[in-house]
């Protein structure tokens, strides 16, 4: 499934570099992933994809974009936006990643804290992206949710939920993880 | 990023009716009003029996709105674990959410430190209340009464599923249920559903105010809403019922699963965050909504209980 030589790219979005720490994610992805990153800006114009009513844009439109933009040398890519995402059944969303496929994106905009009125909070802001970042990834690894609350696979429809949860895989997520990075 | 400082982001807001001649303050769904048989909105209103008693038969307005109707906007709190819904008209002034003191409401502070610790009770899975109740297939909620008897319901997320109730059918007392036959019939704007008992028994009680106002069941799920009191044909000997820890994972795994039959439609992919949207359901046509009934509230998800 990843092709030696291949990398995985930070899609990046308008005024994301100025709030997250992308040296310290990439190194993370990294390590988790054994995969090479690459950040790029992403040349996608998200207008199309705003929904007027909703005021949030629809995120899998955007996945749709990044496969059709994808690098030749793209293992996996990841979008990172500042704007509120949603999907048509859901109030809104994290993020979204195509189940054992090639793009995954996640928003900042609820896991910030100023969104919820508190004051900003950076490390606890790159803590929670990290956790939103290796969950997508793990979805394009083929992986689903899991039960295991301390678990990064582990499901979260509020930022309540984002904290509980922990930074990593669990033992058996780990291991299929791992099979998957090997086909 | 917030949009106003002087609210709780946590605060949700939704539109109900109101009637003002019924003795009780009761919201109706606001959906509700809009159903063919409902005679509040069409001229209708001199047929209503509470209207007649207030006002005799005799003609008040030449409109076609009842004047007894009356539209509040309710707000409830989405970090609370149970949907509770409160007038805007009530709200104090000491009420955190509207003023820039919720940030020092201990819900909110609770996320704010990034560790939500559930009221005792009910707790929320998924976005569906989960309560200190026994669970049964097709989800169906037991609690057990005095004397041998059990009280039951349909569960969180067997209304959201049914969606805005118009009519129900009751067993009526003295009837006896078996397990796994049709005893109540719901029907709501996608269709009509018959649901199997999920146990054997007599009924001893019927909850007559929800055969009167089935909206009850969407509103309050766990407590007004509740259907039957029955006597349990071998109560210590049922199977397949789960509560507490067991309870929590098998709900959870039966919202995973509604997320992703829903999402199907969209392609393989998934999605984290957010809520379902319950117009959403609505819109998935007569013959996906049979198959969700069909799925959920019919087979029950049991089988998968207890898988890693
Ligand atoms: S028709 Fe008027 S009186 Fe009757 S239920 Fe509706 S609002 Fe109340
Ligand atoms: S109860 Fe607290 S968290 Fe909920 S809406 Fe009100 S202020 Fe916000
Ligand atoms: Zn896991
Ligand atoms: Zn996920």
């Amino acid at each position: 499934m990843v092709e030696a030589g291949g990398y995985l790219y930070f899609m990046s979005f308008e005024g994301v570099e100025g709030l997250v720490d992308m040296a310290t994610l990439k190194g993370q992805v990294e390590e988790e992933f054994s995969l090479p990153t690459k950040v790029v800006e992403a040349e996608i114009d998200p207008k199309p994809f705003f929904d007027r009513g909703r005021k949030q844009y629809h995120s899998t439109m955007i996945l749709k974009e990044m496969l059709s933009r994808l690098p030749p040398d793209a293992v996996r890519a990841v979008g990172l936006v500042t704007f509120d995402l949603f999907i048509p059944i859901l109030t809104f969303v994290f993020g979204e990643a195509q189940l054992g496929g090639k793009v995954a994106i996640v928003s900042l905009a609820r896991l910030r804290q100023e969104f919820y009125g508190l004051p900003p909070n950076p490390t606890l802001l790159q803590r929670r992206l990290i956790k939103e970042v290796k969950h997508e990834l793990g979805h394009t690894f083929g992986l689903v949710h899991c039960s295991l609350r301390e678990c990064v696979m582990s499901v979260a429809n509020n930022v309540a939920a984002v904290d509980a949860k922990g930074m990593s895989f669990c033992q058996s997520c780990r291991e299929l993880l791992q099979q998957n990075l090997r086909r | 990023m917030a949009e106003n400082k002087d609210r709780c982001p946590f605060l949700r807001e939704d539109k109900v009716a109101f009637c003002r001649a019924f003795p009780l303050r009761k919201p109706l769904p606001f959906d509700k009003i809009y159903a063919r048989e409902n005679l509040c909105l069409k001229g209708e209103y001199l047929r209503c029996p509470i209207y007649r008693e207030k006002e005799g038969g005799k003609e008040r307005t030449p409109k076609r709105i009842c004047p007894f109707l009356e539209i509040e906007t309710v707000m409830y709190c989405d970090l609370f674990p149970i949907k509770k819904m409160i007038p805007s008209s009530c709200y104090k002034l000491e009420c955190p959410c509207t003023t820039e003191r919720y940030t020092e409401c201990p819900l909110f502070l609770g996320m704010a430190k990034g560790d939500l610790s559930t009221p005792s009770g009910m707790e929320e899975v998924g976005g569906f209340s989960l309560g200190p109740y026994i669970y049964c297939e097709g989800h169906f909620w037991l609690q057990e009464e005095g004397g041998e008897r059990v009280k039951m319901g349909l569960d969180d997320f067997g209304q959201f599923l049914i969606g805005p109730i118009k009519g129900i059918s009751l067993p009526g007392r003295g009837q006896r249920l078996t397990k796994g036959h049709p005893f109540i019939t719901l029907i709501s704007r996608s269709g009509e559903a018959q649901l199997p008992a999920p146990l054997s028994g007599d009924v001893v009680e019927v909850n007559e105010e929800v055969e009167r106002d089935p909206s009850l069941v969407n509103f309050d799920p766990y407590g007004r809403g509740w259907l039957l009191q029955v006597q349990p044909e071998g109560w210590s000997r049922q199977r397949g019922l789960l509560s507490g820890e067991e309870a929590k994972r098998w709900l959870a795994e039966e919202v995973e699963r509604l997320r992703y039959l829903l999402q199907s439609e969209i392609g393989v992919t998934m999605a984290d965050g957010g809520e379902l949207l319950r117009d959403r359901l609505q819109e998935v046509g007569r013959e996906r909504w049979d198959l969700l009934v069909e799925t959920f509230l019919k087979k029950g998800g049991m089988k998968n209980v207890g898988s890693p």
